[in-house]
């Protein structure tokens, strides 16, 4: 389970020597100290956190969706919500662990959340995209590609979720808004 | 390094500048100054950073076990650990000093 967090927040070199050294430790006692030890050197890293930030933004997303009125009870919407959220989650597993290409996608879900605007065109996020994969940073890509599927989580009909496609009305979303700015 | 190493870190770099030709693990090295790997590793990713650490990949793991990393000073990390160590060898001698 620890070894599991260290390579959810250390991706890349540290991360996998953290888990490999845990791996060769004989006894469980001795392990299991270890890898809580490598967890606390793994949080010293700017990038964990803002790995972190980035679970917690793709996760609230579908919270948002489904703390509106209506929602509760309503089981396909749940499975398809679940679905989606767990696949975002695991996109944002294998991103790139390089702090500016987080910190770019940070700023563009904290925007899709808040902005109708940037959620009703998405097609900046294909042109984010774009230039990532002109300015050749394949990585970037994979970072872009895990904050576009914001836009792609879900669609809602009314109150009701009824599948997964390009939201390209801002009204219906509009209660996102409403959630956020209620005091 | 510019600013003067923790005592954490300069037992790092003088445990590694005792064997400069050996590679050695994160766990073993930890035990051998006394870290947990929560002070071992964020000491052992600046000193890489910085050039006094290098590091590499076991070559021929056990089966079933991923290869694990190893670390060996260079040669900047001998010229710091000399540097720090004519301190840390100098300060027991003024303690055991007798009264």
């Amino acid at each position: 389970m620890t070894a599991l967090l260290i390579r959810l927040f250390a991706r890349g070199e540290w991360g996998r020597a953290m888990v490999a050294e845990v791996a060769a430790i004989d006894g469980s006692r001795a392990r299991r100290r270890f890898a809580l030890g490598c967890l606390r050197a793994v949080l010293t890293r700017p990038a964990a956190w803002l790995r972190l930030a980035m679970f917690a933004l793709v996760a609230s997303v579908p919270a948002l969706l489904f703390s509106g009125p209506g929602h509760g009870a309503d089981p396909t919407g749940l499975v398809i919500v679940g679905v989606v959220t767990i696949t975002c989650l695991v996109a944002v597993a294998h991103a790139d662990p390089s702090v500016s290409a987080l910190a770019g996608g940070l700023i563009w879900w904290a925007a899709l959340l808040l902005s109708a605007t940037v959620r009703a065109h998405p097609e900046w996020a294909l042109a984010v995209i774009a230039v990532a994969a002109v300015a050749g940073r394949r990585r970037a890509v994979s970072t872009a590609f895990v904050t576009c599927l914001a836009i792609f989580v879900v669609s809602v009909e009314g109150d009701t979720i009824t599948g997964i496609r390009v939201v390209r009305n801002p009204d219906k979303l509009a209660h996102i808004d409403r959630r956020l700015t209620l005091p | 390094m510019a600013r003067r190493p923790s005592p954490q870190t300069a037992a790092v770099l003088a445990a590694l500048a005792r064997e400069p030709a050996q590679w050695r693990y994160g766990y073993e090295l930890g035990k051998e100054v006394g870290l947990e790997a929560g002070t071992l590793y964020p000491i052992l990713m600046r000193l890489s950073d910085r050039g006094l650490l290098e590091a590499g990949w076991e070559s021929d793991p056990p089966a079933g076990r991923p290869p694990r990393h190893l670390y060996r000073i260079t040669g900047a990390g001998q010229r710091v650990a000399a540097d720090v160590g004519a301190v840390a060898v100098a300060a027991p001698q003024r303690r055991l000093r007798p009264a």
